[in-house]
C-alpha cells in the first residue's frame, strides 16, 4: 500500500489521545532559513535523539531517569564522525536499540551520508555527529543550554544543514 | 508530535521507532530515504515544509518489535499506578 499521508501513531496507538491534547506551536512563528547554496557544496551534520555516544564517554543519565521517570537527560554527546559502528553505545530506554546496534543507518545514516560525500552529493559530512536521548519532557534544559552548545560547536565547524533522525 | 512542534521541514514516514530509514542491512531504502530527507531540504520553499513518504513496513504494525525488552521507568510507574489503583477499589 502507498501511504499518502503517514499515521504517526500507528506503532503507538495508547500514545495518540495524549499528544492530540497537546497544544500546539503557532505555524507562522516557525523559524526559517532557506538553504544559501546547493546542497552539493553544503557541510551537513547529523543528530539523532538515539542516546548514541563513545564508548568511554559519560552514559545518558538513566540512573536518574529510573529514580525520577517523569524527567529524561537533556544533555548531548558529540561522536567523531570517524567512529565507527561498534565504537559507540546505541542507548534508550524508550525504544529497542538493538537494531541500531546491528546497523546504525537504520536511524543513523552516518554511511549513508558519507556514500553522499564521496559521491559529491553533499559537499562534505561534518567532522563532529551529534546525539541527545530523545524522552525529555522538561525541554528547557534542551533550549537553554544544549542546543546553544551544539550550535556553537556546529558553527566552528562551519555547518551549513543539520539533518535531526529522530527515533 | 512533529507537527505540533511547527519545524521548517520535516519528512514523515510510517515505520517503526529505531528503524525509521529502514530495517538492518537495507542500504537500498535507507538510501531512499534519505534522497527524500536531501530532496526536502534543496527543494523546501518555506516553513512547515512536510513531505509524507510513500512507504509501508512490511510487518503489522501490532507484530513490529520496537519496544525494549524492559519498559521504560515512566510506563512502568504508570502501570504500578493503575494496579494499585485496581487493587483500591476491590
Amino acid at each position: 500500500m502507498v501511504i499518502t499521508k503517514v499515521d504517526g501513531f500507528i506503532f503507538y496507538p495508547k500514545q495518540k489521545e495524549r499528544i492530540e491534547k497537546l497544544g500546539s506551536s503557532d505555524p507562522t512563528k516557525t523559524p526559517w532559513t532557506p538553504l544559501s547554496k546547493p546542497l552539493l557544496e553544503c557541510r551537513v551534520t547529523l543528530v539523532s535523539t538515539a542516546g548514541i555516544f563513545m564508548k568511554g564517554d559519560v552514559s545518558f543519565d538513566y540512573d536518574r531517569e529510573r529514580a525520577e521517570p517523569s524527567w529524561g537527560d537533556p544533555s548531548h554527546r558529540e561522536i567523531p564522525r570517524t567512529a565507527g559502528q561498534d565504537d559507540v553505545e546505541y542507548s534508550h530506554l524508550h525504544i529497542d536499540t538493538s537494531f541500531l546496534a546491528k546497523d546504525r543507518n537504520v536511524a543513523w545514516p552516518v554511511d549513508v551520508f558519507k556514500d553522499y560525500e564521496s559521491e559529491g552529493k553533499i559537499g562534505s559530512l561534518a567532522d563532529t555527529l551529534y546525539s541527545i536521548m530523545g524522552y525529555i519532557p522538561n525541554f528547557n534544559p534542551l533550549i537553554k543550554r544544549t542546543a546553544p552548545l551544539m550550535i556553537d560547536k556546529m558553527k566552528s565547524e562551519e555547518v551549513d544543514a543539520v539533518f535531526i533522525i529522530p527515533v | 508530535m512533529t507537527e505540533k512542534v511547527a519545524v521548517p521541514r520535516a519528512a514523515f514516514i510510517q515505520y517503526p521507532f529505531g528503524r525509521q530509514l529502514g530495517d538492518v542491512g537495507d542500504r537500498k531504502m535507507q538510501r531512499k530515504i534519505c534522497d527524500y530527507m536531501t530532496d526536502l531540504l534543496e527543494s523546501a520553499q518555506g516553513p512547515n515544509t512536510h513531505v509524507h513518504l510513500p512507504y509501508e513496513w512490511p510487518e503489522p504494525p501490532h507484530q513490529t518489535k520496537w519496544r525494549p525488552d524492559l519498559p521504560p521507568p515512566v510506563l512502568l510507574k504508570r502501570m504500578k499506578e493503575e494496579e494499585e489503583a485496581r487493587n483500591a477499589t476491590r
